[in-house]
């Protein structure tokens, strides 16, 4: 097996006049956490949704473990070994926590037909992946919680459920899109313990998108840099706060920021 | 004879389109799906037979259709979809079935259920075109469609009010930035919905009669056409109507004008199979 | 939790025992007229599946419901076959055309779904109408419904109505309770999410509407033996909208709901039926109150009323976790 766990080539995508990437091309190691960071609008969301298909680039390729991702649609990435979290958090309101969870198994589902006349087999299943749920929720304290209505539940919690929910399925590349969006100091700092503390228990090969810098310099072993749809810089956490590019675009998307 | 079809099937497509565009205006700008559009017709197709039989003139009895029209869909809006704007696409199109229930009923209780003949306003005998024989009424009406969708067209192109239409149509949150009132751009739509659908009614009465189920199968139709355009194109869902009206006048002419309304779901599922985003329809959409 | 469950199993078999001893209690009209309800039940139990679960509209259900009663009737006129795979036959009539328009309409978005279904209802009340294998307003009568050789009579058939009517309840919840009504509901809420989780978005909604269609041809079975006789006129675009109604009106996405909302929406025009008009408008205003107002219909109402019931009463010795919840939810929890 090559080093290359997941690379990408050369992807490009335009909306309408946008070019919101152009020529991108990365490559992840088995077992590393990728960052992948870059100012608002740079391309980063629309990067995970290409990966994840639910974008068509217009030219470019990827390949995960040797399978070309091209020929591949949403909703086989699961049962592929990826899974996403997304950047607004995507729970389902009309299900508990515990369903919420168990929706992350559902690639699991070989025969729709004796899932849903809940023949004994498949019941036998429905149990084991009830234990599992809750070995998972109590890996991410969740425990609690698992009767509960979405609504209900903090802020912080509905992040970790959204974790949950993926790491149930047991990828081995698991995407986080902006996983510290909308936290507090103490939350962020929860959620770089959790994202390190995934990769070391389960070994899995990560990819964090994020605005926030801090975060991605504590847990990224390696970074792309992306602005206006291009890489610009790739390195480690050290040599990208110092790449001079790098520290123009963030001055940049700041400069910005405060002339809004 | 086969021109002679297509011409009267244009005829009678022209008026389907006020109804297509009816559905298009209203969805583009509060994706309701309203099952009322037809209704509305209905119902101002029996306030003109009332002002009619009261004496009043076919210009008065419009102009009265009209007015009674816009008051229902606005008051439609005010009472009912208002209070639901952000809710699901699916509990829009709820309420506007019930208000498709109210409508009938009250429809019903006030006229009857049974149909009821409308005059024609416009002089019945034919005219040669191009070879085909033509009623000259068929001709007024196209022509009236047609000043009508190009009125729509330019006021939504050129007027303030038109252009911030659009802006809704785009972007709400973008559109409310940018000091477009939202809320009297909805109530508008609401009324410009109402008069495709009264002139819809008004015109097709001569020629289907009056009745609480005159514009069932005119629903069904309106939305066929506007699946054409992929639910959001005018031009498409004009081009759908006008396609429709000629395709079941021909269907009729050879097999029967029992099949007519068969037809229009043939034509949707038709639609859907090759090209689902509609004729004019495509592109990237926002996903995530 | 726990409790919950357990009230919710009384009521159950509660219900069930007034079900089977009804016959004996009241007229034999109103004997009929329940078995109309549970028809309605069936197919509304379908109806909510697809919309109060999975986030799909149908509004052509009469189309299906339709062909199911003529698969029966039809079958049984012209092959002799009996009650049992009439219905099934019905049903599987039903899916199947169900099937082929789902596969197509299902492709984009929802909305599309509701347009076609609407076409469809018309399409198939107009071949009803026009084919003359299936004799259009003249109608099909059939005999009365055979089990093993056995005649039924309106009171045998009203238990075999019960008999299916709670096959498919426990076959709805079964489906519910497992890993596909999980990705049903999962599309109603986000169809992104469900995606990226694995749930084949095509494939799934088909499903559903496929479900949706096969309950409502056994429904339409049940139908032409129950009244022993068809015609076009029956299977028109009112119908399909107070299937929809009874879904919405009873509680989308409850079982319970299907229920209440099949009893309401036979017995309201019944009752008024003297009064078509104001029936009309009296169902119209309740559906625009419930949209508006009271979105999880009847079963919600139902619900919000046992808490306040439960609270009066003081049961405040063991209020459970889920009682607590419930009550913040309507707002009660600084009584
Ligand atoms: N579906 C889409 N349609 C049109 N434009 C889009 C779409 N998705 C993203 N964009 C545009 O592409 C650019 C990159 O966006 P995004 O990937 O969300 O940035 P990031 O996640 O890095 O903040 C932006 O200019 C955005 O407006
Ligand atoms: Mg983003």
């Amino acid at each position: 097996m090559s080093v290359r766990h997941f690379e990408a080539n050369n992807v490009a995508i335009a909306f309408g006049g946008v070019q919101a990437l152009e020529q991108v091309s990365i490559y992840i190691k088995r077992g590393e956490i990728l960052g992948l960071i870059g100012p608002n609008g740079a391309g980063k969301t629309t990067f995970f949704n290409c990966l994840t298909r639910f974008l068509e680039p217009d030219s470019g390729e990827m390949f995960f473990e040797g399978a070309d991702l091209m020929k591949k649609k949403t909703h086989d990435m699961a049962s592929l070994g990826i899974c996403r979290t997304f950047q607004n958090l995507n729970l389902c309101q009309n299900l508990n926590l515990q369903d919420n969870i168990l929706l992350g198994s559902h690639s699991q589902i070989r025969n729709p037909l004796a899932t849903m006349l809940s023949l004994a087999k498949a019941r036998r299943r429905e149990r084991e992946l009830k234990k599992k749920t809750r070995e998972v929720a109590k890996s991410f304290n969740l425990e609690e919680l698992l009767d509960s209505d979405i609504d209900s539940m903090p802020f912080g919690s509905k992040k970790f459920a959204e974790f949950a929910r993926a790491m149930i399925a047991e990828p081995r590349l698991l995407l986080l899109d902006e996983p510290a969006a909308g936290c507090n100091d103490e939350e962020t700092s929860a959620v770089s313990d959790m994202i390190m503390k995934i990769n070391k228990d389960f070994g899995t090969t990560i990819l964090v998108v994020e605005h926030d810098m801090s975060l991605v310099m504590k847990v990224c072993d390696r970074i792309y840099v992306l602005d206006s749809g291009k890489l610009i810089a790739e390195g480690t956490p050290e040599e990208i706060q110092k790449n001079p590019r790098v520290i123009e675009a963030y001055l940049g998307d700041d400069f910005n920021a405060k002339n809004q | 004879m086969l021109f002679q079809l297509i011409l009267s099937g244009l005829a009678t497509g022209s008026l389907y389109a006020l109804t297509a565009l009816g559905i298009v205006l209203i969805f583009n700008n509060t994706r309701t799906i309203n099952i009322a559009q037809g209704d509305f017709g209905m119902f101002g197709a029996f306030i003109a037979l009332m002002a009619l039989s009261s004496g009043l003139g076919f210009g008065g009895a419009l102009v009265l259709s009209i007015v009674a029209v816009i008051l229902i869909a606005v008051l439609m809006h005010l009472l009912v979809m208002r209070w639901i704007e952000d809710a699901d696409w699916l509990i829009l199109l709820t309420a506007t079935l019930g208000v498709y229930y109210v409508l009938h009923g009250v429809s019903g209780w006030l006229w009857g259920r049974d149909t009821k003949s409308f005059p024609d306003p416009f002089p019945k005998e034919p005219i040669e075109f191009l070879g085909a024989m033509i009623s000259k009424g068929h001709i007024f009406v196209m022509i009236i469609a047609f000043v009508i969708g190009g009125l729509l067209f330019a006021f939504l192109k050129y007027s303030k009010w038109g252009t911030a239409m659009r802006a809704l149509k785009e972007d709400k949150y973008c559109a409310s930035l940018m000091g477009i009132p939202i809320k009297t751009i909805i109530i508008l739509t609401w009324a410009v919905g109402g008069i495709m659908a009264a002139l819809s009614g008004f015109l097709l009465a001569p020629i289907i009669w009056v009745s609480p189920g005159m514009m069932d199968t005119v629903l069904v139709k309106g939305y066929a056409a506007a699946i054409f355009g992929g639910l959001y194109s005018m031009p498409g869902a004009v081009l759908g109507a006008l396609f429709i009206g000629v395709a079941e006048n021909i269907a009729g002419g050879y097999l029967g004008a029992e099949y007519k309304v068969s037809l229009a779901f043939v034509m949707i599922i038709i639609m859907l199979a090759i090209k689902p985003t509609g004729l004019f329809g495509g592109g990237k959409r926002r996903e995530v | 939790m726990l409790d919950k469950q357990k009230n919710n199993n009384w009521f159950w078999i509660a219900l069930t025992a007034l079900l089977i001893s009804l016959p004996f209690i009241i007229e034999s009209f109103y004997t009929y007229l329940l078995t109309t309800v549970g028809i309605y039940v069936v197919i509304v139990l379908g109806v909510n599946m697809l919309t109060g679960n999975t986030g799909q509209i149908t509004m052509g259900q009469a189309g299906f419901y339709g062909l199911g009663a003529y698969t029966a009737a039809l079958t049984a006129l012209h092959f002799g076959v009996p009650l049992i795979p009439g219905i099934i036959l019905g049903g599987l009539v039903g899916a199947g055309i169900g099937f082929l328009v789902g596969v197509l309409a299902l492709r984009i978005v929802g909305a599309f779904l509701a347009i076609a279904t609407l076409g469809f209802g018309f399409a198939v009340q107009s071949i009803l109408m026009n084919v003359p294998l299936f004799m259009g307003r003249t109608g099909i009568s059939i005999s009365k419904p055979t089990i093993f050789g056995i005649q039924l009579q309106e009171i045998g058939y009203y238990y075999f109505v019960l008999a299916v009517v709670i096959l498919f309840i426990l076959l709805t919840v079964s489906i519910l309770r497992s890993g596909v009504g999980r990705a049903f509901m999962a599309i109603k809420s986000s169809e992104t999410a469900a995606q990226a989780m694995g749930v084949n978005l095509r494939l799934y909604k088909t499903m559903a509407f496929t479900l949706s269609a096969f309950y409502a041809g056994v429904a339409g079975g049940l139908m032409a033996y129950h009244t022993q006789y068809i015609s076009a006129e029956t299977f028109n675009f009112w119908l399909s909208t107070y299937f929809l109604v009874a879904a919405i009106v009873g509680g989308l996405g409850s079982v319970k709901g299907s229920v209440l909302g099949a009893g309401y929406i036979v017995l309201v025009p019944y009752f008024l039926a003297d009064y078509q008009d104001f029936s009309f408008i009296f169902l119209g205003l309740v559906l625009i109150l419930v949209v508006v107002l009271a979105p999880e219909g009847m079963a919600g109402l139902l619900k919000k009323l046992r808490v306040r019931a439960t609270l009066l009463l003081g049961q405040n010795k063991k209020m459970t976790d889920s009682n607590v919840a419930l009550q913040s939810k309507i707002g009660m929890s600084n009584d």
